[in-house]
């Protein structure tokens, strides 16, 4: 396998101008990612091997306690020991023959630049999409994304590319790829029609106003991919209203309407609208076999992540 | 029914109208700068339901209707609504005195008195078939020819056979008092039309006359007819031409009309003087007194400002209240 040393190609972009929001997105990738990196290289290195796709003889190496023991190589085990005794044991190192894409299908319309947290909609949403293109280089795998709203705002088709992790980080940073409205199936259809079979696609989006006709293509794409997860970026406004606000004018970001609204007498109605809402995107994904987690913008995603590559790895 | 303005160029105020929907609209401009971007429109908006009118039309309307309201309000609106001739019961009261025999030098062929009957019959077919009408004719006394009957065609027959009365004089208040003893117990509008070439010389003071009717709630629309004395030759010291004398007529019952006698019983009962000096003029005089609708006239300035004021106290209470915002 052969790896980019990320580190490396942040020390090189560092000699160069680096835009404050790309390095402050950088370090939240950094604080998010390590683990996720170590699961899903676990994942792609070893479960998808088993499930017998087209391997290559890596090597040996020593047996350590984490390794699964049916990877032992008994017989070279017992030829390199000196003695009758097996002294030392050593795995047969596979390689999966495998060219996999992670491509990212980012929700950068107008109802994503929204947060009443620490942070918007798509600056979470950016974290997710930058840890899954670290992830996926530093595990060496193709990476790509496609920004979309009303269209496809910025499509980085998947590559192995030394500079993909900056250039996908330098896009995320990009103000001019956010806002309007949101039609996800020009995202899919994008995804659909550009990629391979062998691409997990991520779609990172608070599915709010994403438009009409998408659940066959995402149909149609959970058939074509490795995988496909659907993730769901709230914040907990779009689920829940707090107690005692009364009266306020509210805009639909998109359209721009107002109108004004004593949100006292909806709370309790919103919260069931909006669990239903969530529920019937949940319901869509699971429909057609793709995976979906959901994260509030001030909880951690990591887990949900790492929970769907662990039943993704063995459940296919 | 019709409306009437008085002051028409007040509404040229309607202007007014195109500024408030600009104000409203500049207001509305800085206002939804106020505005909390919800990413959730989308399940807001189904809570919240379909708005048939929103709120910011609402309050629109509101305004244009009240500014729409004062500015019809302060023209003097009045609304006049119009009886129809069937909502009317009618005596005819026709002067039947020799003076009505002359022909006015042609004008009334063959006289004036046959002119007047002939104006009536021809009336009876325009008027509708339930209208109920009497008959009164006077000289120097007053007579019922017919009560309140919708038999038309007996009237016609009796209008036929209306004659000069030989009573000397001419007892207009005598005719007024027996034509309201013909109406005072109908219930619909009570008009009596008055066809007199002369002046009340007979009888009833007028002005007793005209205190009952009034009471009574009788309209009087009056027609003069003929034309002046010295027109036709006639003075209280020449003598009548042969045709009248053959009537036992005297020079008394050529009293001048009196146009202001007739004007004020019109006027002080709401109803009309005309004055014909030929047949087609008494025609139409006729149909003008039978055919005039009556009319209702109900000043709406009051009722309009009122309602301007509560469209916009309604206006402000839902923008103290359910549409009262934060910020």
């Amino acid at each position: 396998m052969k790896a980019i040393d990320i580190k490396d190609e942040e020390i090189r972009q560092s000699k160069l101008h680096i835009h404050p929001e790309i390095k402050n997105l950088m370090h939240e990738i950094d604080v998010n990612v390590k683990r996720l990196v170590d699961e899903v290289r676990f994942i792609l290195k070893y479960k998808v091997i088993f499930r017998g796709r087209g391997m290559e003889f890596a090597g040996l190496r020593e047996y350590i306690i984490s390794d699964d023991a049916s990877m032992i190589d008994w017989k070279i085990s017992r030829r390199v020991s000196t003695s009758k005794k097996i002294d030392k044991l050593y795995v047969r190192v596979y390689e999966e023959e495998r060219d996999l894409n992670i491509y990212v299908l980012l929700d950068t319309s107008e109802t994503m630049i929204f947060g009443t947290q620490d942070k918007l909609k798509t600056e979470y949403a950016s974290v997710i999409a930058g840890s899954l293109v670290y992830t996926a280089i530093e595990v060496g795998d193709k990476a790509g994304i496609g920004m979309f709203g009303d269209r496809i705002h910025k499509n980085i088709p998947p590559s192995k590319a030394s500079d993909q992790y900056y250039r996908i980080l330098r896009e995320l940073s990009n103000q001019k790829n956010y806002g309007g409205g949101c039609n996800l199936y020009s995202g899919l259809k994008t995804a659909t029609s550009s990629l391979d079979s062998k691409s997990i696609v991520f779609i990172i989006s608070d599915f709010i106003n994403v438009g009409d006709e998408w659940e066959d293509l995402l149909k149609a794409a959970s058939s074509k991919f490795e995988g496909v997860l659907g993730i769901m970026v709230r914040d907990i406004r779009d689920s829940f209203i707090p107690d005692d606000l009364g009266n306020f004018r509210m805009s639909d970001p998109i359209t721009k309407s107002v109108t004004d609204v004593n949100l006292d007498r909806i709370r309790e109605k919103y919260r069931m609208e909006a669990e239903k809402q969530e529920k019937n995107i949940e319901r869509i994904f699971k429909d057609v076999h793709a995976g979906f987690i959901k994260c509030y913008t001030n909880e951690p995603f990591i887990n949900p992540l790492i929970k769907w590559f662990n039943m993704w790895g063995t459940g296919r | 029914m019709q409306i009437s303005y008085t002051y028409e160029n007040v509404n040229l105020l309607i202007v007014l109208i195109g500024l408030i929907v600009i104000i409203h609209i500049v207001t509305l401009r800085k206002i939804e700068k106020r505005t909390i971007k919800f990413a959730n429109y989308e399940t807001l908006k189904r809570v919240i339901g379909y708005e048939i009118l929103h709120k910011n039309y609402l309050t629109l309307t509101l305004r244009i209707a009240a500014m729409f309201l004062i500015i019809v309000g302060i023209s003097n609106l009045t609304l006049i609504i119009i009886d129809t001739v069937s909502d009317t019961d009618y005596i005819f009261a026709i002067d039947t005195s020799s003076s009505m025999l002359t022909s006015d030098n042609g004008t009334f062929e063959p006289s004036r008195l046959e002119s007047a009957k002939d104006s009536a019959i021809h009336l009876m077919g325009k008027v509708p078939g339930n209208t109920k009408i009497g008959i009164v004719t006077f000289a120097g006394k007053s007579y019922v020819k017919s009560e309140l009957t919708d038999d038309h065609k007996e009237l016609k027959l009796l209008l036929r056979e209306i004659t000069f009365d030989s009573v000397a004089g001419t007892a207009i208040g005598d005719a007024l008092i027996t034509s309201s003893g013909l109406l005072v117990n109908t219930s619909k509008k009570r008009v009596v039309t008055l066809i007199t070439d002369g002046r009340n010389n007979r009888g009833v003071d007028l002005g007793e006359s005209l205190k009952y009717i009034i009471t009574n709630n009788i309209t009087v629309y009056a027609i003069g007819v003929g034309l002046r004395n010295d027109t036709l030759n006639i003075n209280q010291d020449s003598e009548l031409p042969s045709h009248l004398k053959e009537t036992n007529a005297t020079t008394v019952e050529f009293q001048e009309l009196n146009v202001t006698e007739l004007k004020n019983i019109a006027n002080q009962t709401n109803g009309e003087y005309f004055f014909v000096t030929n047949k087609d003029e008494l025609d139409a005089a006729f149909e003008s007194a039978v055919l005039a609708k009556d009319t209702t006239r109900i000043p709406l300035v009051k009722y309009i400002l009122i309602l301007a004021a509560l469209l916009l106290l309604i206006e402000w209470g839902l923008g103290a209240t359910k549409y009262k915002t934060i910020p």
